[in-house]
């Protein structure tokens, strides 16, 4: 085109002539190099256009979702929302454990210019070694902790250093707003928020919430792209446990068994209070001796529930509401009861010898005779003891669900040895959990049915609706009027047995001591001088409230009748002032007139298997103590 | 002879009565009646102008309208994201200020506060007066826990879920 221009030109300003000289000098200076020039340019140029023609079709067409994917990748930005964890309430709806955001101290080492300036100047504010915050923040990632959950001090410090590439994010961390209290119930929660044991282990799935997300996009500097790609899916908070636990109980009950534990020298210590009626657990204690001297602690584990013990003599109460449920014996039935008995080749023996005496079922009772009891024990028969055993909820787990929970031990009766309808009826050769007994002690103060222990009272979801627990399960064990009798023997134990030291003025208390030796570990046999001291009870034994049982880990002294029944007695107090139950009106019917004969005082004059309440009490065994199974 | 009519939109002239031939010495072009609808190309080009200009008109209020929609839209984006931070301060506050509460309420801080600044000491026992004549239920705890349920659930809804 160029050229046919030039070749026009001559053609307006001259001539003809003029017109023919310039066209064969203009072919003369084009000539055939010229002319492969201008095709190679063509060339080159077509070329070229297809190249980046294909290269559009590549990026545009056949590559177009992974330009893309690279491109969102480099803009869009999505965060985890982690949820908010459910609180955990006590009864009344007082925090027992909740979860409160925290700032962390993150960093982007890409983006710190001065690494070894900023982990000089982090490492006094966040108390982390410099050289290890030197480390990382020349790591080569995008993130990395530089401190976790700081208190808002040191947040607003490192928000006023301004560093480069260090930043605050938010993490929920899990208080305790009243200390350890009840920490083997409650459990423990990890670094990421999730539930390590207790229950915030069993109910983790609806403590924990769901996370949620938010997606936006962002330029190189950080900044949000108005307009650009944003979602936001927001966290589900987890729900809410509301405990059947009453937060003052706990802490007057725990604040009492601290006490004797440090007092009788206990390794350790469970106590638990139960309402009668619902099964509900209104303070669970489980306190461990502290190190060198220092006060009790809270125990690793939740020892209620978890821990099996061979119960002693609080499973005669098992083996007589039996019996009298059976008819084989009456209340005031008087039984000839000698100082030892032979059953198959063991000799069982009272735990201070006595001549031939004339019982009553209730003396028996309130003395805590072994022999008195395998003599009953023998006539209710072994597979009869073994139903009761069961039906009271021995050899089953409660019904809590409490992560580890015992299902305690019992033998079935067909491996029963010769001396088993001896041993078990005075509550050895089984073990049974501290839950296990309470809930039999409530069945008998709940007129002969059986409640299943209830720690969950209901779920409070995220729009606040609460959501109550089922009822407890429940079932018949004994009559109404054999739970009567029982509870009248018991008010004997307490009145003048082995249990005056549970005693609460005002009111009648029913209860019964225990105290069993330990069984080694691994072997057959006891251990030397290790025994479990136990008193279960309830309160006002005319029309119970609390059912309570306080279980102490070699004590010194060692009997149930005075470690365990004062610490009972030191929490009935409290919980029939706190839940303002009134003592009985002078006019009430005594629970003794269930046609149950008093206990005779004189029976009391002698020492039992539990200690005894009169009038010298030694702390230590005579060698005829009952033989092992 | 019939008249020359523009291309377009040109009806036929309505029918006449044939006229006398006209004579050759004075034979001069014949009128024709112009349709009313007929543009002059100087209206034309006019009338192309006016149109151009609406429609540049149009088009620049469109585009003024959807930067204006961007704009609000955006600073709306701005606006929620201030308050979703707002709100994510004042729920910060909310629970610690829950946890200050509940742990100036627990029993242990209570006890200690009363036994070692106020001097107080347990109560040694009780005294229950029997009254004459009915009584009306005292509040229990549960009663207080129900209570609790329903003030809570009142607040909660608005507290429990992050924003």
């Amino acid at each position: 085109m160029t050229a046919r221009g030039r070749s026009t030109g001559p053609r307006r300003n001259g001539s003809a002539a003029n017109t023919r000289r310039a066209g064969a000098a203009d072919r003369g200076r084009r000539g055939p190099n010229s002319r492969g020039r201008l095709a190679a340019t063509r060339a080159a140029m077509v070329i070229a256009f297809l190249v980046l023609a294909a290269r559009v079709v590549q990026v545009q067409g056949v590559a177009a979702d992974r330009y893309s994917a690279v491109g969102e990748s480099q803009r869009i930005r999505s965060v985890t929302l982690p949820a908010e964890r459910g609180a955990i309430f006590d009864r009344s709806g007082r925090d027992l454990a909740l979860t409160v955001r925290q700032s962390t101290v993150v960093a982007d080492p890409r983006m710190v210019e001065d690494p070894l300036g900023a982990a000089g100047t982090l490492a006094p504010v966040l108390g982390v070694d410099a050289a290890l915050l030197q480390t990382r923040l020349t790591r080569d990632l995008g993130f990395v902790y530089l401190a976790r959950r700081v208190d808002d001090a040191v947040a607003e410090k490192v928000k006023a250093l301004a560093i480069p590439g260090v930043s605050l994010i938010d993490e929920p961390e899990r208080f305790l707003p009243a200390g350890e209290m009840a920490l083997p119930l409650l459990g423990k929660v990890g670094s990421d928020n999730n539930g390590l044991s207790g229950l915030e282990t069993q109910y983790e799935d609806r403590l924990a919430g769901k996370p949620g997300q938010i997606v936006v996009e962002r330029d190189p500097r950080g900044g949000d792209i108005p307009g650009g790609v944003r979602r936001f899916d927001p966290s589900a908070r987890g729900d809410d446990l509301v405990l059947t636990l009453d937060r003052s109980l706990q802490y007057e009950t725990e604040r009492a068994l601290a006490a004797e534990i440090v007092s009788s020298n206990s390794k350790s210590g469970t106590a638990i209070v139960m309402q009668t009626r619902s099964g509900e657990i209104l303070a669970l204690a489980n306190l461990q001796a502290g190190v060198d001297g220092a006060a009790p602690r809270q125990a690793d584990k939740n020892m209620a529930v978890t821990n099996v013990f061979e119960p002693g003599s609080v499973n005669k109460v098992i083996t007589i509401s039996a019996a009298l449920e059976e008819g084989i014996i009456k209340p005031d039935d008087v039984l000839d009861v000698p100082g030892t008995i032979k059953v198959a080749d063991h000799v069982f023996s009272e735990h201070d010898p006595h001549p031939l005496a004339k019982w009553s079922i209730t003396d028996i009772m309130a003395n805590s005779s072994n022999v008195g009891s395998i003599m009953i024990g023998q006539r209710v028969g072994k597979q009869r003891i073994d139903n009761y055993l069961r039906d009271y909820g021995f050899g089953a787990k409660t019904g809590l669900g409490f992560p580890g929970e015992s299902r305690g031990i019992l033998l079935d009766p067909k491996k029963w040895s010769g001396t088993s309808i001896g041993t078990v009826p005075i509550g050895q050769g089984l073990a049974v959990t501290s839950m296990q007994m309470l809930a039999a002690y409530n069945a008998v103060a709940n007129g002969g049915t059986w409640v299943a222990p209830k720690l969950v009272k209901a779920t409070v979801d995220t729009e606040g609706r609460r959501h109550p627990t089922p009822e407890a399960e429940t079932r018949r064990v004994v009559s109404a009027r054999t739970a009567q009798q029982v509870t009248a023997m018991l008010s004997e134990v307490v009145r003048v047995g082995t249990g005056t030291a549970a005693a609460v003025d005002g009111y009648t208390v029913a209860g019964k001591t225990g105290t069993a030796r330990k069984p080694l570990e691994g072997a057959r046999g006891y251990q030397a001088g290790a025994y479990v001291a136990t008193f279960a009870g309830f309160v006002p034994a005319e029309r119970p409230e609390f059912t309570v049982i306080v279980v102490l880990d070699e004590p010194t002294p060692i009997y149930g009748g005075l470690v365990s029944a004062p610490v009972f007695a030191q929490v009935a107090r409290y919980a029939l002032r706190q839940y303002q139950v009134p003592p009985p009106p002078p006019d009430a019917v005594p629970v003794a007139a269930a046609g149950v004969p008093k206990s005779t005082p004189a029976s009391a004059g002698q020492a039992t298997s539990d200690g005894a309440a009169i009038p010298v009490v030694t702390t230590t065994l005579p060698a005829s103590s009952p033989p092992t199974p | 002879m019939t008249a020359v009519l523009p291309e377009r939109g040109i009806r036929p002239a309505p029918q006449r009565a044939p006229r006398p031939e006209p004579k050759a010495a004075d034979a001069t072009p014949a009128l024709s009646v112009v349709d009313p609808r007929y543009r002059t190309p100087l209206q034309r080009r006019a009338r192309a102008r006016v149109m151009g200009m609406l429609v540049l008109i149009v088009v620049a209020s469109a585009l003024f309208g959807l930067v204006t929609s961007h704009v609000a839209l955006t600073q709306g984006q701005f606006r929620l994201e201030d308050m979703r931070a707002e709100a994510e301060v004042h729920q910060a506050r909310y629970e610690r200020l829950r946890l200050e509460v509940a742990e100036l309420e627990s029993p242990g801080r209570i006890v200690a506060a009363a036994q070692e600044r106020l001097g107080m000491v347990p109560p040694p026992g009780i005294t229950y007066l029997s009254p004459i004549g009915p009584v009306t239920d005292m509040a229990t705890g549960d009663d207080r826990v129900e209570a609790a349920a329903e003030d809570w659930s009142t607040v909660k809804r608005q507290l429990a879920s992050r924003p």
